[in-house]
């Protein structure tokens, strides 16, 4: 063998175990959710051991644990691992069409905008859809999102408008949202304000089947958009001008991933309140650990950022013994300190 | 004649880049050179070219067809332009990013087909030790030598290289003309190289195109197009040919204060 095809065969061998390796660190991350997602149904007030759990769901002798399993606990940690996985998607897309490492649900107004939609229904009693029923505050979370999306879609569609500029009018819009929320705020009755810090803080009780459903179907949906982009996703991190010599139809692209990450976030956000971090930190750890290849990167900030909400709803239920904490706190809890070990890791890098 | 162009008028709001410009034809297999001073529209014309910008008016002509009726996904099969060097910040590895422009050109191949071709490409460019560094990593000038990898793995019918070897060092510019040269020669490519060192573009251009505010203002074979004329007008400096010992004329200029 000459010493070309030497370097040529271990360039291949090296480019299939980095593939390789890469697949095993999903499932390891598969692997990590499972065990927390059934972690996440034996916490609670009657504690159960994850064995005793993960035999239930399989078959369950005792019909006490079978109605706790089923009817209560499965719904939220069902809906903790979709808002996860749903959020860290929108957050992952986010930092890849805007190319902003920063970018995420949470810091381009989204969340904002849907508290702000909640809050009209808790604080002014007055909602977009009066006839949602149950859902009301949910709609209107979820129309004022899709709306304060739409701004920046509009936005974007206007000539000369980078991504960057994209951004600040992201960061502009959720002051602006903000800024409406602590005027609602303050005139707020004590019960209204009660009921709104309550749901800005992020919260999981409120899950249900139905949710669920809809949550997968969302979530589902979008991916199969992503996955089918897979490639033109990629070529975006190399810069507009270099995506588009690949033949990426750069605008285009963006304005519906953009669209696609805003239902992501609309859905999410109007089912469990605003629930920060995750979108941010998942897919910084994907990032690191599989690299920016999409055929990687999203199904690895899925896994993380579901992983991520269902522990963080162990721990909701651990912190204070009988009570569930919200998760919106829990979340920045774990949140905050893998972003500092993040950081950390970088600048050693 | 591959590609010509007529009356194309391209404007940035109020500012007029492209000025009725006629360029009448660029033969495939050899490379062409584009010359012109910084902002005459250089960088604009490729992008026109490629279909990342629509101009106000005239005709793109490639091979008889008309470039601006072509499907937008067959063209940018058909034209690849490469821009000018950009700073990488995408963790994947070289081996992956050249795969992954493979990935976005047309039929899926078998990947054995596929690892074969990025490494034929890497040995063509003489990067096969870099195939399992990060982009982001790389030095500009290694960075520019996988943009020109990611352009000629996508085997267009035009290339348009964007001032491919202004990051790198001496014997890297001989090197990448060389193997651009033999390459395109190989592959009876469209090739234009937009460039500014005169003594490359003499050297490894048989063709040249030279643009000065918008317009075309010579067109022809390098030799007789090159002149001391042209350059005082386009540049502002007095150009002279040299003999040198290697067969090649030196160009040697000087600004005109």
């Amino acid at each position: 063998m000459s010493s070309a095809q030497l370097v040529i065969t271990q360039q291949h061998f090296f480019y299939r175990r980095q593939r390789l390796i890469k697949s095993l660190i999903l499932l390891a991350l598969s692997v990590l959710l499972v065990v927390s997602f059934i972690w996440d149904l034996s916490s609670g007030p009657s504690s159960y051991g994850l064995l005793e759990v993960g035999a239930c769901l399989v078959d369950c002798p005792d019909p006490k644990l079978e109605l706790i399993l089923w009817q209560i606990r499965m719904p939220i940690a069902l809906i903790a691992v979709l808002v996860g996985a749903m959020l860290a998607c929108a957050g992952a897309q986010m930092q890849t069409i805007l190319n902003n490492p920063l970018a995420d649900p949470f810091t381009l107004g989204i969340s904002a905008a849907a508290a702000f939609g909640a809050a009209l229904t808790f604080v002014l009693d007055w909602a977009v859809l009066p006839v949602a029923g149950v859902y009301i505050v949910s709609v209107n979370a979820f129309l004022f999102a899709m709306l304060s999306a739409l701004v920046l879609f509009a936005f974007s569609k206007m000539r000369g408008v980078g991504y960057q500029t994209l951004v600040l009018a992201g960061i502009a819009l959720m002051f602006s949202f903000n800024a409406l929320l602590a005027f609602l705020q303050y005139i707020a009755s004590e019960d209204a304000l009660q009921q709104l810090v309550f749901w800005t803080l992020g919260s999981l009780a409120r899950a249900s089947f139905e949710k669920v459903m809809i949550c997968f179907v969302v979530l589902l949906s979008m991916l199969t958009f992503f996955f089918c982009y897979r490639d033109q996703l990629t070529a975006l991190r190399f810069g507009d001008e270099q995506a588009r010599s690949m033949g990426v139809n750069v605008n285009k692209l963006r304005l519906f991933s953009l669209l696609a990450c805003a239902l992501l976030a609309s859905v999410a956000v109007a089912f469990v309140g605003t629930i920060g971090f995750v979108g941010l930190v998942a897919p910084h750890i994907a990032r690191l650990l599989l690299g920016e290849d999409q055929r990687f990167f999203l199904p690895g900030s899925i896994l993380v950022g579901a992983s991520l909400l269902s522990l963080a709803s162990v721990l909701s239920k651990l912190v204070v013994s009988g009570a569930l904490l919200p998760i919106g706190i829990t979340t920045s809890l774990i949140g905050i300190p893998c972003f500092f070990i993040l950081i950390f890791t970088i600048r050693q890098k | 004649m591959a590609l010509s162009m007529s009356n194309i008028n391209l404007s940035y709001g109020k500012k007029k880049v492209l000025n009725n410009l006629n360029i009448d034809g660029i033969n495939r297999g050899i490379l062409t050179a584009l010359i012109g001073a910084n902002g005459t529209g250089k960088s604009s014309l490729f992008r026109l070219i490629a279909g990342i910008t629509k101009h106000r008016s005239g005709k793109i002509i490639l091979e008889g067809q008309d470039l601006d009726r072509m499907p937008s996904k067959q063209r940018s099969l058909a034209v690849c332009y490469v821009p000018q060097l950009t700073d990488y910040h995408i963790r994947i590895t070289v081996f992956e990013g050249l795969m992954l422009a493979l990935n976005l050109t047309s039929a899926p191949r078998k990947q054995q087909t596929k690892e074969q071709k990025v490494s034929d490409i890497m040995q063509l460019l003489n990067i096969s030790d870099l195939a399992n560094q990060f982009l982001s990593d790389l030095s500009g000038g290694q960075k520019q030598l996988v943009a020109i990898g990611q352009g000629l793995i996508r085997n267009p019918d035009v290339l348009l290289f964007d001032e491919p070897t202004s990051a790198l060092d001496m014997s890297r510019q001989l090197q990448v003309m060389m193997l651009l040269a033999d390459y395109i020669k190989q592959h009876n490519i469209l090739c234009i190289i937009a460039i500014h060192d005169l003594n490359l573009a003499s050297r490894f251009c048989p063709q040249m195109i030279a643009l000065h505010q918008g317009t075309c203002v010579a067109q022809g074979a390098t030799a007789t197009t090159l002149n001391s004329q042209l350059a005082e007008n386009m540049f502002n400096i007095r150009l002279n040919r040299v003999a040198s010992k290697s067969g090649y004329d030196l160009i040697d200029v000087q600004y005109i204060a």
